[in-house]
Protein backbone atom coordinates (compact mmCIF):
# COMPACT_ATOMS: atom_id res chain seq x y z
CA UNK A 1 0.00 0.00 0.00
CA UNK A 2 2.92 2.60 0.95
CA UNK A 3 4.26 1.92 -3.17
CA UNK A 4 0.70 1.93 -4.73
CA UNK A 5 -1.35 4.16 -2.29
CA UNK A 6 -0.83 7.11 -4.29
CA UNK A 7 -0.99 5.78 -7.55
CA UNK A 8 -4.62 3.92 -6.83
CA UNK A 9 -5.73 7.24 -5.83
CA UNK A 10 -4.77 9.52 -8.41
CA UNK A 11 -6.30 6.64 -11.24
CA UNK A 12 -9.59 6.71 -9.01
CA UNK A 13 -9.64 10.10 -8.33
CA UNK A 14 -9.41 10.95 -12.58
CA UNK A 15 -11.74 8.48 -12.84
CA UNK A 16 -14.46 9.92 -10.33
CA UNK A 17 -13.28 13.10 -10.31
CA UNK A 18 -14.35 13.47 -7.05
CA UNK A 19 -11.90 13.33 -3.93
CA UNK A 20 -14.27 11.27 -1.55
CA UNK A 21 -15.44 8.84 -3.73
CA UNK A 22 -11.68 8.40 -5.07
CA UNK A 23 -10.80 7.63 -0.99
CA UNK A 24 -13.65 5.39 -1.18
CA UNK A 25 -12.77 3.54 -3.91
CA UNK A 26 -9.09 3.16 -3.52
CA UNK A 27 -9.98 1.68 -0.35
CA UNK A 28 -12.25 -0.54 -1.56
CA UNK A 29 -9.85 -1.34 -4.02
CA UNK A 30 -7.51 -2.67 -1.29
CA UNK A 31 -9.44 -4.41 0.53
CA UNK A 32 -10.79 -6.13 -2.96
CA UNK A 33 -7.04 -7.30 -3.40
CA UNK A 34 -6.46 -8.40 -0.08
CA UNK A 35 -9.65 -10.46 -0.30
CA UNK A 36 -8.17 -11.86 -3.57
CA UNK A 37 -4.79 -12.20 -2.63
CA UNK A 38 -5.69 -15.69 -2.77
CA UNK A 39 -6.26 -16.18 -6.42
CA UNK A 40 -3.59 -13.62 -7.39
CA UNK A 41 -1.38 -15.53 -9.56
CA UNK A 42 2.12 -13.93 -7.38
CA UNK A 43 4.17 -14.33 -10.64
CA UNK A 44 2.47 -12.04 -11.94
CA UNK A 45 3.14 -8.55 -11.72
CA UNK A 46 1.20 -7.10 -8.81
CA UNK A 47 0.97 -3.10 -10.31
CA UNK A 48 -1.58 -4.10 -13.31
CA UNK A 49 -3.63 -6.44 -11.17
CA UNK A 50 -4.09 -3.33 -8.53
CA UNK A 51 -4.80 -1.07 -10.89
CA UNK A 52 -7.20 -3.49 -12.95
CA UNK A 53 -9.20 -3.56 -9.38
CA UNK A 54 -8.84 -0.08 -8.90
CA UNK A 55 -10.24 0.68 -12.38
CA UNK A 56 -13.41 -1.54 -12.18
CA UNK A 57 -14.10 -0.26 -9.02
CA UNK A 58 -13.93 3.62 -9.92
CA UNK A 59 -15.69 2.47 -13.05
CA UNK A 60 -18.59 1.06 -10.98
CA UNK A 61 -19.10 3.75 -9.08
CA UNK A 62 -19.35 6.36 -11.62
CA UNK A 63 -22.10 4.23 -13.10
CA UNK A 64 -23.64 3.90 -9.81
CA UNK A 65 -23.81 7.63 -8.80
CA UNK A 66 -23.50 9.22 -12.46
CA UNK A 67 -25.75 6.78 -14.46
CA UNK A 68 -26.95 9.98 -16.03
CA UNK A 69 -23.48 10.24 -18.36
CA UNK A 70 -23.29 8.60 -21.59
CA UNK A 71 -21.85 5.62 -22.46
CA UNK A 72 -18.34 5.62 -24.49
CA UNK A 73 -20.41 3.66 -27.22
CA UNK A 74 -22.87 6.79 -27.65
CA UNK A 75 -20.42 9.88 -27.76
CA UNK A 76 -19.87 11.37 -31.54
CA UNK A 77 -16.82 10.31 -33.03
CA UNK A 78 -14.67 13.46 -33.56
CA UNK A 79 -12.65 14.50 -35.95
CA UNK A 80 -8.99 14.01 -36.23
CA UNK A 81 -7.23 16.77 -34.24
CA UNK A 82 -5.26 18.84 -36.77
CA UNK A 83 -2.33 19.55 -34.01
CA UNK A 84 -1.49 16.28 -32.11
CA UNK A 85 1.87 16.50 -31.65
CA UNK A 86 4.48 17.34 -29.08
CA UNK A 87 4.95 20.90 -29.83
CA UNK A 88 1.54 21.57 -29.78
CA UNK A 89 1.35 19.69 -26.52
CA UNK A 90 4.05 21.05 -25.28
CA UNK A 91 2.41 24.60 -25.40
CA UNK A 92 -0.21 23.51 -23.50
CA UNK A 93 2.32 21.92 -20.25
CA UNK A 94 1.36 25.28 -18.87
CA UNK A 95 -2.31 24.80 -18.44
CA UNK A 96 -2.20 21.23 -16.78
CA UNK A 97 -5.34 22.22 -14.15
CA UNK A 98 -6.95 23.24 -17.89
CA UNK A 99 -5.65 19.70 -18.83
CA UNK A 100 -7.04 18.17 -15.62
CA UNK A 101 -10.38 20.01 -15.76
CA UNK A 102 -10.77 18.50 -20.02
CA UNK A 103 -9.94 15.42 -18.40
CA UNK A 104 -13.55 15.60 -16.20
CA UNK A 105 -15.56 16.56 -19.48
CA UNK A 106 -14.22 13.25 -21.09
CA UNK A 107 -16.35 9.73 -20.14
CA UNK A 108 -15.02 7.95 -17.84
CA UNK A 109 -13.83 4.85 -19.66
CA UNK A 110 -11.60 7.54 -21.33
CA UNK A 111 -10.28 8.78 -18.31
CA UNK A 112 -9.76 5.24 -17.36
CA UNK A 113 -7.85 4.48 -20.44
CA UNK A 114 -5.80 7.79 -20.29
CA UNK A 115 -4.66 7.07 -16.98
CA UNK A 116 -3.70 3.68 -16.79
CA UNK A 117 -1.95 3.96 -20.59
CA UNK A 118 -0.08 7.29 -20.04
CA UNK A 119 0.16 7.82 -16.39
CA UNK A 120 0.40 3.96 -15.57
CA UNK A 121 2.36 3.39 -18.91
CA UNK A 122 0.00 0.05 -18.56
CA UNK A 123 0.79 -1.96 -21.66
CA UNK A 124 -2.60 -2.12 -24.48
CA UNK A 125 -3.16 -5.80 -23.40
CA UNK A 126 -2.89 -4.80 -19.61
CA UNK A 127 -5.21 -2.11 -20.19
CA UNK A 128 -7.42 -4.34 -22.36
CA UNK A 129 -8.15 -7.10 -19.16
CA UNK A 130 -8.36 -3.77 -16.70
CA UNK A 131 -11.55 -2.54 -18.86
CA UNK A 132 -12.51 -5.87 -19.71
CA UNK A 133 -12.42 -4.89 -23.40
CA UNK A 134 -11.33 -6.16 -26.52
CA UNK A 135 -7.70 -4.74 -27.82
CA UNK A 136 -9.14 -3.38 -30.61
CA UNK A 137 -11.58 -1.71 -28.48
CA UNK A 138 -8.97 -0.39 -25.87
CA UNK A 139 -7.30 1.18 -29.18
CA UNK A 140 -10.03 3.24 -30.36
CA UNK A 141 -10.53 3.73 -27.26
CA UNK A 142 -7.17 5.34 -26.59
CA UNK A 143 -7.49 6.83 -30.07
CA UNK A 144 -10.26 8.85 -29.63
CA UNK A 145 -9.85 9.57 -26.30
CA UNK A 146 -6.69 11.33 -26.84
CA UNK A 147 -8.76 13.22 -29.41
CA UNK A 148 -11.54 14.25 -27.67
CA UNK A 149 -8.47 15.57 -24.73
CA UNK A 150 -7.02 17.72 -27.51
CA UNK A 151 -10.65 18.76 -29.19
CA UNK A 152 -11.76 19.27 -25.33
CA UNK A 153 -8.90 21.47 -24.33
CA UNK A 154 -8.53 23.24 -27.77
CA UNK A 155 -12.62 24.03 -26.81
CA UNK A 156 -11.54 25.66 -23.48
CA UNK A 157 -8.83 27.94 -25.06
CA UNK A 158 -11.54 28.84 -27.48
CA UNK A 159 -13.77 30.24 -24.84
CA UNK A 160 -11.13 31.33 -22.77
CA UNK A 161 -9.87 33.79 -25.69
CA UNK A 162 -13.05 34.69 -26.47
CA UNK B 1 2.11 1.68 -34.83
CA UNK B 2 3.82 4.62 -36.89
CA UNK B 3 6.31 6.96 -36.30
CA UNK B 4 4.12 9.35 -35.96
CA UNK B 5 1.34 7.49 -33.11
CA UNK B 6 4.17 6.69 -31.44
CA UNK B 7 5.79 10.55 -30.85
CA UNK B 8 1.71 11.06 -29.64
CA UNK B 9 1.58 8.36 -27.30
CA UNK B 10 5.25 9.73 -25.62
CA UNK B 11 4.40 13.34 -25.79
CA UNK B 12 1.00 11.87 -23.98
CA UNK B 13 2.15 10.30 -21.60
CA UNK B 14 4.91 12.87 -20.89
CA UNK B 15 2.29 15.29 -20.30
CA UNK B 16 0.49 12.91 -18.05
CA UNK B 17 3.74 12.42 -15.98
CA UNK B 18 3.69 16.52 -15.26
CA UNK B 19 -0.10 16.01 -14.22
CA UNK B 20 0.37 16.48 -10.08
CA UNK B 21 -0.16 13.39 -8.40
CA UNK B 22 -2.35 14.52 -5.00
CA UNK B 23 -0.74 12.65 -2.32
CA UNK B 24 -3.42 10.03 -0.37
CA UNK B 25 -6.32 11.60 2.14
CA UNK B 26 -5.07 11.76 5.97
CA UNK B 27 -5.84 8.32 7.44
CA UNK B 28 -6.07 6.73 4.66
CA UNK B 29 -3.70 3.86 5.24
CA UNK B 30 -4.84 3.74 8.60
CA UNK B 31 -8.81 3.18 7.25
CA UNK B 32 -7.54 0.96 4.42
CA UNK B 33 -5.59 -1.22 7.70
CA UNK B 34 -8.76 -1.13 9.62
CA UNK B 35 -11.29 -2.92 7.00
CA UNK B 36 -8.60 -5.08 6.38
CA UNK B 37 -7.95 -6.10 10.04
CA UNK B 38 -12.01 -6.61 10.27
CA UNK B 39 -12.07 -8.52 7.18
CA UNK B 40 -9.63 -10.67 8.28
CA UNK B 41 -10.58 -11.28 11.57
CA UNK B 42 -13.92 -12.51 10.18
CA UNK B 43 -12.66 -14.41 7.48
CA UNK B 44 -10.48 -16.60 10.44
CA UNK B 45 -12.98 -16.36 12.95
CA UNK B 46 -15.39 -19.10 11.26
CA UNK B 47 -12.20 -21.48 10.76
CA UNK B 48 -11.15 -21.30 14.20
CA UNK B 49 -14.83 -21.51 15.58
CA UNK B 50 -15.39 -24.70 13.38
CA UNK B 51 -12.08 -25.75 14.48
CA UNK B 52 -13.02 -25.75 18.31
CA UNK B 53 -16.78 -27.35 17.06
CA UNK B 54 -15.46 -30.24 15.86
CA UNK B 55 -12.31 -30.47 17.90
CA UNK B 56 -13.78 -30.15 21.46
CA UNK B 57 -16.60 -33.36 21.89
CA UNK B 58 -13.90 -35.62 20.29
CA UNK B 59 -11.50 -34.75 22.31
CA UNK B 60 -13.92 -35.07 25.20
CA UNK B 61 -14.59 -38.37 23.94
CA UNK B 62 -10.93 -39.66 23.59
CA UNK B 63 -10.38 -38.44 26.84
CA UNK B 64 -13.80 -40.14 28.27
CA UNK B 65 -12.66 -43.32 26.48
CA UNK B 66 -8.88 -43.14 27.61
CA UNK B 67 -10.22 -42.97 31.50
CA UNK B 68 -12.16 -45.56 30.72
CA UNK B 69 -10.27 -48.17 28.93
CA UNK B 70 -6.71 -46.56 29.76
CA UNK B 71 -5.24 -49.36 31.40
CA UNK B 72 -6.60 -51.92 28.71
CA UNK B 73 -4.96 -49.70 26.03
CA UNK B 74 -1.62 -48.85 27.78
CA UNK B 75 -1.18 -53.02 28.43
CA UNK B 76 -2.25 -53.52 24.48
CA UNK B 77 0.25 -50.96 23.29
CA UNK B 78 2.79 -52.10 25.49
CA UNK B 79 2.29 -55.81 24.28
CA UNK B 80 2.40 -54.51 20.64
CA UNK B 81 6.10 -52.69 21.60
CA UNK B 82 7.55 -55.57 23.56
CA UNK B 83 6.14 -57.67 20.07
CA UNK B 84 7.97 -55.23 17.91
CA UNK B 85 11.10 -55.26 19.85
CA UNK B 86 11.33 -58.98 20.17
CA UNK B 87 11.04 -59.10 23.73
CA UNK B 88 7.84 -61.17 23.95
CA UNK B 89 6.02 -63.24 21.64
CA UNK B 90 3.56 -62.17 19.37
CA UNK B 91 0.20 -63.05 21.83
CA UNK B 92 -2.92 -61.71 22.49
CA UNK B 93 -2.13 -58.86 24.79
CA UNK B 94 -0.20 -57.56 21.69
CA UNK B 95 -3.07 -56.24 19.72
CA UNK B 96 -4.71 -53.14 19.87
CA UNK B 97 -8.66 -53.03 19.74
CA UNK B 98 -9.58 -49.75 17.90
CA UNK B 99 -13.57 -49.02 17.57
CA UNK B 100 -14.38 -47.20 14.78
CA UNK B 101 -15.93 -44.37 16.84
CA UNK B 102 -13.03 -43.73 18.02
CA UNK B 103 -11.23 -43.99 14.81
CA UNK B 104 -13.68 -40.98 13.67
CA UNK B 105 -13.26 -38.96 16.35
CA UNK B 106 -9.39 -38.92 15.68
CA UNK B 107 -9.97 -38.05 12.07
CA UNK B 108 -12.18 -35.06 13.37
CA UNK B 109 -9.97 -33.90 15.84
CA UNK B 110 -7.27 -34.35 12.53
CA UNK B 111 -9.25 -32.20 10.53
CA UNK B 112 -9.96 -29.56 13.39
CA UNK B 113 -6.35 -29.29 13.34
CA UNK B 114 -6.15 -28.92 9.70
CA UNK B 115 -8.67 -26.04 9.91
CA UNK B 116 -6.61 -24.18 12.66
CA UNK B 117 -3.16 -24.47 10.87
CA UNK B 118 -5.35 -23.03 7.89
CA UNK B 119 -6.46 -20.33 9.18
CA UNK B 120 -2.66 -19.70 11.44
CA UNK B 121 -1.31 -20.01 7.79
CA UNK B 122 -3.47 -17.49 6.27
CA UNK B 123 -3.17 -14.91 9.04
CA UNK B 124 0.86 -15.11 8.35
CA UNK B 125 0.67 -15.34 4.81
CA UNK B 126 -1.99 -12.05 4.59
CA UNK B 127 0.35 -10.24 7.11
CA UNK B 128 3.16 -10.85 4.88
CA UNK B 129 1.70 -9.54 1.31
CA UNK B 130 -0.47 -6.71 2.91
CA UNK B 131 2.80 -5.40 4.47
Amino acid sequence: MERYGSRVYNLALRITGDRDAASDCAQEAFIRAYRALGSYDQSLPLRPWLLRIATNTSLNHVQRWHAHEHPVEELPERAEPEELNPEALALRREELGEVLAAMNALPPRYRAALMLRHLNELSYEEIAQALDLPLGTVKTHLHRARAALLGELEQRRERRGS
Amino acid sequence: MNDREKRDEAAFTELFHRLPLEPTPLGFREAVMKRIASTRARSWRWEWVAALIIAVPNLLFLLWTFSESGDDIALAVGGVTNALLGVEEWDASASVYVDGLMLVAIALVGLAALLATHALLAAERSRTLAA
